[in-house]
């Protein structure tokens, strides 16, 4: 009955900012990774002889979160920002569950010790509405809050 | 010059990218020496002479200076670089594995797989990068495209790129399953592939499909780590998989790791869930209901992944995505955690049948009135039909590439080309849970079949059909529609189509293929009524060897021709 209450609660609050949703704001929060382009069937299947992309060719390794604002309140090692604002939707979905590969790293480039990971993934697990306040959250509150728990 | 640390000669023909005397990088920035594409010898005596002249050319060929200074025990003034530095700091890691990434659906230029490689501290970060070749292509319409591709009219390159946005582009959107084989690697040998890395930043070689296409250049990196092994395809063609088993064959391979795609997960998932629970998570998602209150954390799981699924391929806007997926997720977090559900590991890819092909087959064949005896011989360079064993391939897919096919007629003695398949691509993927794709296929090339004047011709066929897949039990059941054309002399063209059914099923010791075909030719000179009926059981106990049984009756304006064969394959 209680989960009943706090999921109720849940979509009304859901429902509520969902209608707010800050279309400025549409970068660096959730579904913030470029989709693909929908080349369409025919391209496709003409496409026989080609494995290839028509995106631009780079060396991503230096990358820098770009566009994204940054944590300010606290210190938030680069590679921790860079990973959650570019996973930010795989790594909900790790947290929810309490498990997963993209939580694993978040561990990883945290220097969480293995023997501190399972406390580290059911902490963040249970604090997942703090986490993820609103469908417009961004990943620089996501990383605060990570960091500060 | 005596080499100091092994490699020698090898190594330094390894980062020019020397095969047969000749580098496989055509961009002349990359070398130095007017003839040093041809060259090595004088490309390295440039170098040094270079070198020493401006030391600065450590930071544009770092593997170079480094072959130089730790292999040759050359010395030069050492410069600080700070972009290659930039670059070591984010490339980290001492392990490395050559990824795997299986078919696309749908999608016949990814129908061999795709290679890449990853460079990586844990294994199991995500926050790790990978080095991939691929071509660079425009926006040309299909034909040329094609043309391009396989003639060398695109550019390919090299680039550098974080694993999680591979994870993302193949498992993610495309739906392609990836397996990841550890490699054997000194880690000086991986830190001079790092410094080669930098040092092919915008160099540019010609792609062809074949010869020189993503898998064949991702594995000749692989020869800065193996110098002295001397890697090298045994097919003048390179087909992604064939590289794994010669790494596998030289004993490079440490393990073989397994990361199911987003859609196999989900359809895992389906399985574990019922049919109310699959209808509401569907209506839910297109915003005309909502999730049960009562879901286990299974049921939320499916309902996200199949938002972000539906995201991904463009059926949902960002706004609706983001309330839907983090819903499902808020109520995923508050759900109870049950056993984990482990998506079922398939056959690797390496354990697949051997790509090239070679039959030998009896039987007979009656044309009109006439019957006679026929022995058969085929080969196929590349790679996989429906009849051949299905493990470690995506069900339902076939690719053939210039397979040709002789048969030899008794009593009349006569050897006849029966059929040329210059390209031939299936795609039979049933319909799914939570996705719909289309079945296709398209056949080009010469065959055989009755002629409206009786007798047998032989054509130029082009041959394509579109439709759905269901699956039935173990098997699947395609209908298609079709349309033909073919061509037995320079005024003899007609063109027509029909419908097509399909029954296939694909198993472990043997695979069963039946269709039935009706339409006909209706423009052109040679009009008039097709009836097709084929069917073939294979029998494929064995990776390298099978035995089938064929057999093919069509009737074409009241001609007959009929057909059956059996035949036994080997695989290499």
């Amino acid at each position: 009955m209680r989960n009943l209450l706090i999921a109720l609660g849940g979509i009304a609050i859901l429902t509520g900012t969902g209608l707010a949703v800050n279309k400025a704001n549409t970068g660096c929060g959730l579904g913030y990774v470029a989709m693909k382009d929908q080349e369409g069937l025919i391209f496709e299947i003409l496409a026989v002889t080609t494995n290839g992309t028509s995106a631009n060719q780079t060396f991503g390794i230096t990358f820098g979160t770009l566009e994204c604002e940054k944590p300010s309140k606290v210190a938030v090692n680069d590679r921790v920002h860079t990973f959650i604002s570019q996973n930010m939707d795989e790594l909900a979905m790790d947290i929810s569950r309490g498990e997963g590969p993209y939580l694993e790293t978040l561990a990883v480039l945290m220097d969480v010790p293995p023997e501190k990971r399972p406390e580290f993934y059911r902490k963040l697990s249970g604090n997942f509405d703090r986490i993820f306040p609103d469908p417009s959250v961004s990943s620089a509150h996501v990383a605060e809050v990570i960091s500060t728990l | 010059m005596t080499p100091a640390e092994g490699g020698g000669d090898n190594l330094w023909k390894a980062l020019l990218h020397y095969i047969d005397w000749e580098s496989r990088i055509e961009d002349p920035s990359f070398f130095l020496h007017q003839e040093g594409r041809w060259d090595p010898d004088q490309e390295l005596q440039e170098f040094i002479r270079r070198l020493k002249k401006n030391p600065d050319l450590q930071c544009r060929f770092p593997a170079r200076a480094y072959y130089v200074r730790e292999i040759l025990g050359i010395y030069f003034p050492q410069r600080q670089c700070d972009e290659l530095q930039k670059f070591l700091n984010a490339f980290r890691g001492d392990s490395i594995s050559i990824v795997f990434a299986d078919a696309h659906i749908n999608s016949p230029a990814s129908m061999f797989g795709h290679t890449f490689l990853r460079i990586y501290e844990e294994e199991r970060s995500l926050y790790s990068f990978i080095a991939n070749y691929s071509a660079k292509v425009e926006r040309d319409p299909g034909i040329t495209y094609a043309i391009k591709g396989l003639t060398g009219g695109y550019r390919g390159f090299y680039s550098v790129a974080p694993f999680y946005e591979k994870i993302r582009e193949y498992s993610g959107i495309e739906g392609r399953d990836l397996w990841e084989y550890e490699l054997i690697a000194d880690p000086k040998r991986l830190h001079l592939l790092k410094l080669h890395l930098f040092e092919l930043r915008g160099v540019y070689s010609n792609y062809y499909f074949f010869t020189k296409n993503c898998s064949s250049e991702v594995f000749y990196l692989l020869r800065i780590l193996y110098p002295d092994s001397n890697l090298l395809m045994e097919t003048t063609w390179t087909i992604p998989v064939d590289t794994i088993r010669l790494l596998r064959r030289r004993g490079f391979v440490r393990r073989v790791r397994f990361t199911p795609s987003l859609l196999k997960e989900l359809e895992t998932f389906s399985e574990y869930l019922s049919k109310e629970e699959i209808s509401e998570i569907k209506k839910w998602a297109r915003g005309k209901g909502s999730l049960s209150l009562r879901g286990k954390a299974l049921y939320y799981e499916t309902a996200g992944s199949y938002v972000r699924f539906l995201y991904y391929r463009g059926s949902l806007d960002l706004e609706s995505y983001r309330k839907l997926y983090l819903e499902s997720l808020r109520m995923r977090a508050r759900a109870r955690s049950e056993r984990k559900i482990k998506v079922k590991k398939t056959t690797p890819p390496h354990l697949s049948h051997g790509s090239q092909r070679l039959s030998i087959g009896a039987g007979a064949k009656k044309v009109g009135g006439g019957s006679s005896g026929i022995y058969t011989l085929s080969y196929r360079p590349v790679y996989h039909d429906l009849l051949d064993r299905p493990d470690g391939f995506r069900k339902g897919s076939e690719i053939r590439f210039s397979q040709v096919d002789l048969e030899y007629l008794v009593p009349e003695g006569s050897l006849l080309l029966s059929k040329w398949t210059l390209i031939r691509i299936v795609s039979l993927e049933p319909v799914k849970t939570f996705y719909r794709p289309i079945s296709w296929f398209v056949n080009f090339g010469f065959e055989r079949g009755p002629l409206k004047r009786g007798g047998e011709g032989g054509f130029l066929s082009l041959r394509s059909g579109g439709g759905y897949t269901v699956s039935l039990g173990g098997a699947g059941f395609s209908i298609l529609a079709e349309a033909r054309a073919r061509t037995y002399s320079t005024e003899s063209f007609s063109g027509g189509g029909g419908l097509k059914g399909v029954l296939l099923y694909q198993g472990k010791v043997f695979s069963l293929l039946a269709s039935l075909f009706y339409g006909g030719f209706a423009a052109g000179k040679d009009r008039g009524t097709y009836l097709s009926a084929k069917t073939g059981i294979s029998l494929h106990p064995f990776r390298n060897y099978s035995l089938r049984i064929e057999a093919e009756s069509s009737g074409f304006a009241r001609q007959d021709w009929q057909r059956i064969i059996g035949s036994f394959h080997l695989y290499f």
